[in-house]
């Protein structure tokens, strides 16, 4: 317990200096407006009040960002991979990739709207494309950027197609792959508010988004609070996964 | 037939040529040490014969058959990069053995690899499972080593393989590759190019020594020791006639230097 403690001392003082902070600027100076910015002994009774609500609004948006940030890993990996190894189909390709991926996916919410048959998958296609530019990019430099002579080293043993994918060229791009996996994660969560304006009618995003419109800004912050929360326990899940599969790099 | 015939081979990098027409003829189980100052084209070469490169002029045969991609019928040892950083040494063994010797199970594979780990002074009790990163430069090419004779290929490829080790380390790695190569395998002795700067580690390890010239490289010196007793570790630095060998070949070494600081200095 003791060990743990002192392992996470750091970040346990940063977040009593941030809500000390808070405290600070809100009940004892009263600088911030108690408006925008409620005290956290209102804020924080609301939680177990709007627990239920959260919750649901959590299972709906994990199955909206979830599908997204799955669909947009197997999509821009694979494509990516290809893209990475193939130079001349980089050359032809790169010019419409930089086209398309500048298009914010945000003002294409009316499209796919009106593509897709329901709100629902338009906006884990939102999701989707919006991580997929990301991880897609950072896959083609990955593997664009492999060490060659790990590849001559797998030619020299005569080492089939499948397993030099899987065995090399995967491996050995995993690092850069997984910062671009990182950063798309993140902007999953961001893009998870604006799928939501429209595809849901429950979820972490409409939670704020909905109180917002009410101006009941406690409840937004009790929606920050928790969006934060879940946040920072799915990156510490991610990063366990990054750790097992970095496990031969030397900064692991 | 030579084991390799090089026959007029030149290559140039973009139009930077490199190599100016090198003519070679190594018999089956020769160790052949390929000699000269960094940037010569040693390695070049070297990567020629592997099929990591193609040459336009000029051509390469081994057993009279031109190459035309890498394979294990020439294995490779890289000074760095011998090993993939993640795999356990083991298991960077196995997966070149079994690209080879498509029939063995997971256990023989793994007993081949062990028992060569052995050879090379390795205990694959203790680094059978660690990670390159986990053991030491030195356990690592002794791994890189072990793979390259455990796959038992008649051509030996080294290119620079001990260049970043420390002397002591290197001296014990030399004595484990020779002993190897003087042992043989299944179809006797291998062919071994090795490329080295070290003019001692050549007059140590080879049967023939080839010495490059530079801008383009050529070969400037030959000399074998076939047919007479090699140098010894005990004895090289007191054995007059080895020892003017090597004062020769270290004079021929420095003159091709300087001439090719008068030849840079006269164009610029």
């Amino acid at each position: 317990m003791l060990k743990v403690l002192k392992n996470y001392l750091g970040i346990i003082l940063i977040f009593i200096g941030i809500v000390a902070g808070y405290i600070l600027l809100t009940d004892v100076w009263h600088v911030l407006d108690p408006f925008l910015f409620p005290s956290l002994s209102k804020v924080l009774p609301l939680f177990v009040e709007y627990s239920p609500k959260l919750l649901e609004g959590f299972q709906s948006s994990m199955i909206l960002l979830l599908s997204g940030f799955s669909l947009s890993l197997i999509g821009g990996i694979s494509i990516g991979v290809l893209i990475g190894l193939r130079s001349r189909l980089r050359k032809n390709l790169t010019p419409y990739i930089n086209a398309f991926s500048a298009i914010p996916v945000t003002l294409l919410t009316p499209y796919a709207i009106n593509i897709f048959p329901s709100f629902r998958v338009a906006s884990i296609f939102i999701i989707f494309l919006g991580c997929f530019w990301i991880i897609l990019g950072t896959t083609i430099s990955a593997v664009m950027t492999i060490d060659k002579r790990y590849l001559e080293n797998a030619a020299i043993i005569e080492m089939g197609s499948v397993e030099r994918l899987f065995r090399i060229i995967l491996p050995a791009a995993s690092p850069t792959i997984l910062v671009g996996c990182t950063i798309a994660l993140k902007m999953a969560f961001v893009l998870l508010a604006v799928a939501e304006m429209f595809g849901a009618t429950s979820g972490m995003g409409y939670f704020i988004q909905y109180y917002s419109d009410f101006a009941r800004f406690d409840l937004v912050m009790v929606g920050f609070i928790f969006i934060a929360i879940v946040l920072v326990i799915l990156m510490y899940l991610f990063d366990c996964a990054k750790a097992k599969i970095l496990y031969w790099t030397i900064n692991n | 037939m030579p084991e390799v015939l090089i026959k007029d081979v030149s290559f140039a990098y973009d139009k930077e040529l490199i190599l100016g027409g090198i003519n070679l003829e190594v018999e089956a189980g020769d160790f052949v040490c390929l000699l000269g100052q960094s940037g010569c084209g040693k390695s070049t070469l070297l990567r020629l014969l592997a099929g990591l490169e193609t040459t336009k002029q000029g051509e390469i045969l081994v057993k009279g058959q031109p190459i035309t991609k890498p394979g294990y019928d020439r294995i490779m040892v890289f000074q760095d990069y011998g090993l993939f950083p993640w795999m356990s040494a083991g298991e960077n063994i196995t997966i070149a053995l079994k690209q080879k010797f498509k029939k063995m199970s997971k256990s023989e594979l793994k007993a081949r690899a062990s028992e060569w780990m052995r050879n090379v002074g390795l205990d694959p009790e203790i680094i059978y499972d660690k990670l390159p990163m986990e053991i030491s430069g030195g356990q690592r090419q002794r791994c890189a080593t072990a793979r390259a004779f455990a796959m038992d290929s008649p051509i030996m490829l080294m290119d620079e393989p001990f260049g970043a080790l420390d002397a002591v380390t290197k001296a014990l790695l030399q004595d484990t590759v020779l002993s190897l190569w003087e042992r043989g395998g299944e179809h006797g002795r291998k062919t071994v190019f090795f490329v080295t700067h070290e003019v001692d580690e050549a007059l140590l390890l080879a049967t023939d020594i080839f010495i490059f010239g530079q801008s383009p490289s050529k070969i400037i010196f030959k000399h074998s020791f076939k047919g007479q007793a090699k140098p010894k570790r005990e004895t090289m630095f007191t054995d007059p006639e080895v020892m003017a060998l090597r004062n020769k070949i270290i004079k021929i070494i420095n003159d091709e230097v300087s001439a090719k600081a008068i030849r840079a200095s006269a164009h610029s």
